[in-house]
C-alpha cells in the first residue's frame, strides 16, 4: 500500500525522493506500542545530530537511522503521532545517505525539539490531564499523583494551534486541523511554562524504502539506485 | 613593499595600503593581545645581538601613537633587550578596522596562525561585521572564519594554554567541539599528567559517545521490532469479543472458547518470557 496519498505535515512526497515507510495494516500493533514513554533526551551533539537531514547510528551492531521531526511542519509532537496513526509513516532520507547499512533490524528513531518537558509536574497542578498513551502504572496519576518522569500523555495537553476551544468532561478541548485530518487535544493549560528539550518519543522499525516516481522524465533512477543498497524492499511508487 | 590584495577589500580601503620605512620610538608604540611572558627569552637575547632584523609593521592610530600590526612579541622582546627604536614599515590604513584585516592577510601570506587569525576575527565580530563581510575583506573563506570560531568554545584554562602555544591548534579544534564539563575533564587531567594527547581526547569521546548510545538501546528495547501482533495476539483479541457475546449459561459454547482464551495468554506469556 502506497503511503503516499495524504499531504502530510510536511507536504506532498517529492518526485525522486527516498522515503522510508511503516505501514498500516489491520492486524498492526497500535500506535501506542511505538512511542517511548517517558521520552529520552539525548546528547545531540554528542550523536551530530542536526535539525536538518538524518543520522545513522549504530546500536548494538545494527545501523539505526535517526531524525528529527522539523517544528516548522509539526508544532506539536502529537500532530506528528496522529498523522502516523491515521496514515503510517513516512520519512524522506537523503540520497546520500550510506543505505547499504539499512536492514531489516534498523530501526527509524524520531526526535522532536518538544518531546520532552522539564517541569511537566506543572502540567498537574489544578488540571486533569489525559491518561498515559502507554498504561504504565508509574504514570497513574490517581495512584500516584506525585509525577516521578514526564508522561507521553502530555504531547496532547500542551497543543498548540488548536482551535475550536471548548470544555468536555472538565478538560479544555481544542481541534486541532492538520492538511489531511484533524484531532482533538488539550491545550497548554493557563499559568504553564514549559521548558522543553530534545527527546526520543518514538522508534518504528522500517517496513520498506519508497521512491516517487517523477513522470517528468527525472530522477528516481538515480534515486532507485542509491536506495537498492539497503537490505529493504525498494517500492517505486506514484505520489 | 609588501603585495596587499586589494580586489576583495570592499570593506577595507579601495586604495593600496601606503606604508613607509621609519624607526618608531618604543615607548609610542602600543601592544595588545601579547605580554611580555610570551615572549622567548632567545628572542630577547637575539635582538640585544642582533637588532631586530625584520621590520616590525605598525599602523598610526594618533600624532604619535602607532600600534602593532605584526610583530607584536619582536616589539615586546626589543624593549626587553633595552632597545630605545625600532625599524618598522608604517602603513596607512582608512576604513574600518584595517589592521585585524590586515593581520589576517598577513597570516594569509606567511602560513596561516589560526590563533591570531581568532582574534582579529573575534574583533572584527565585536565591531559588529559578518562571517561574510570578514571573508569579503581579508579573502579567507567562510569555513575557515568559522572553523577559528569554534576555538572560541574552549574553557578558559584551555583557552590561556592555546594563547600560550601551549596547546596545539590542531587538539584545541578537538577540544573545542566537546561539551565544557569535558574539556574541564581534559584540562584536569592536563594538569595531573602534564600532557594532553589526541588518545586522550579520544578516550573521552569514547566514553561519550557510549554515554549518548545508551538511552538509543533503551527506547529500542523499549519499543517492538515488527510491527504486526503474533496470531496469538490477534486471535485472543478476537476470542474476547466472542466471548463477550456468548452468554455464560451456553456453557457448551462459552467454557472452550474461555479455556482456550487462557491457553493462548499462557502462549505469549511464555513467549514473552
Amino acid at each position: 500500500m502506497s503511503l503516499g496519498s495524504a499531504v502530510r505535515g510536511c507536504g506532498n512526497r517529492v518526485k525522486g525522493g527516498i522515503y522510508a515507510e511503516c505501514g498500516l495494516s489491520a492486524n498492526g500493533r497500535p500506535i501506542e506500542d511505538f512511542l517511548v514513554d517517558p521520552p529520552a533526551k539525548v546528547d545531540a551533539q554528542a550523536l551530530g545530530l542536526s535539525d536538518i537531514g538524518v543520522k545513522l547510528v549504530q546500536v548494538n551492531g545494527t545501523w539505526n537511522v535517526l531524525d528529527i521531526v522539523g517544528q516548522d511542519s509539526y508544532p506539536n509532537v502529537a500532530d506528528f503521532v496522529e498523522e502516523v496513526r491515521r496514515f503510517g509513516l513516512s520519512r524522506r532520507l537523503p540520497r546520500s545517505l550510506d543505505f547499504s547499512k539499512l536492514t531489516p533490524e534498523s530501526r527509524i528513531i524520531l526526535l522532536h525539539r518538544r518531546a520532552y518537558i522539564e517541569n511537566f509536574d506543572d502540567y498537574y497542578e489544578g488540571n486533569v490531564v489525559d491518561p498515559c498513551p502507554k498504561n504504565l502504572p508509574q504514570h497513574d496519576w490517581s495512584a500516584a499523583p506525585t509525577p516521578v518522569t514526564m508522561c507521553a500523555s502530555l504531547w496532547w495537553s500542551d497543543v498548540q494551534g488548536g482551535v475550536n476551544e471548548s470544555w468536555a468532561s472538565g478538560l479544555r478541548t481544542v481541534t486541532r486541523r492538520m492538511p489531511s485530518f484533524e484531532y482533538t487535544a488539550h491545550p497548554r493549560p493557563d499559568g504553564a511554562d514549559p521548558r522543553y528539550s530534545l527527546a526520543i518519543f518514538a522508534s518504528f522499525p522500517i517496513h520498506n524504502l519508497a521512491v516517487i516516481r517523477d513522470r517528468d522524465g527525472g530522477s528516481d533512477e538515480e534515486a532507485l539506485q542509491a536506495a537498492s543498497h539497503a537490505s529493504l524492499p525498494v517500492n517505486l511508487e506514484d505520489e | 613593499m609588501i603585495d596587499y590584495p586589494t580586489e576583495q577589500l570592499a570593506l577595507a580601503p579601495e586604495a593600496p595600503v601606503k606604508a613607509h620605512n621609519r624607526k618608531v620610538p618604543l615607548r609610542r608604540i602600543v601592544v595588545e593581545g601579547a605580554t611580555v611572558e610570551q615572549v622567548d627569552r632567545d628572542l630577547v637575547d637575539s635582538i640585544r645581538e642582533l637588532g631586530v632584523l625584520e621590520p616590525v609593521i605598525l599602523q598610526q592610530v594618533e600624532a604619535d601613537v602607532f600600534e602593532v600590526i605584526d610583530g607584536r612579541r619582536r616589539t615586546l622582546a626589543a624593549r626587553e633587550a633595552g632597545l630605545k627604536s625600532i625599524p618598522a614599515r608604517v602603513v596607512e590604513i582608512s576604513g574600518w578596522l584595517g589592521q585585524e584585516v590586515l593581520s589576517i592577510l598577513l597570516n594569509e601570506q606567511r602560513g596561516p596562525n589560526p590563533y591570531s587569525e581568532l582574534l582579529a576575527i573575534e574583533r572584527l565580530m565585536a565591531a559588529g561585521k559578518t562571517e561574510r563581510d570578514i571573508a569579503k575583506a581579508t579573502g579567507m573563506d567562510v569555513a575557515t572564519i568559522r572553523k577559528r570560531l569554534k576555538l572560541t568554545r574552549l574553557i578558559p584554562e584551555l583557552r590561556a594554554n592555546l594563547e600560550t602555544g601551549v596547546l596545539k591548534v590542531s587538539l584545541a579544534e578537538q577540544v573545542a567541539v566537546l561539551p565544557e564539563a569535558l574539556q574541564a575533564q581534559l584540562s584536569e587531567k592536563w594538569t595531573v599528567s602534564g600532557k594532553l594527547t589526541s588518545a586522550d581526547i579520544h578516550a573521552v569521546r569514547e566514553v561519550r559517545q557510549a554515554e549518548a548510545t545508551a538511552p538509543l538501546i533503551e527506547v529500542i528495547a523499549q519499543t517492538p521490532a515488527t510491527t504486526t501482533r503474533g496470531w496469538h495476539e490477534s486471535v485472543t483479541g478476537l476470542l474476547k469479543q466472542a466471548i463477550d457475546l456468548i452468554p455464560e449459561d451456553e456453557g457448551w459454547a462459552w467454557t472452550p472458547l474461555v479455556e482456550l482464551s487462557h491457553q493462548l495468554q499462557a502462549a505469549i506469556q511464555e513467549a514473552a518470557s
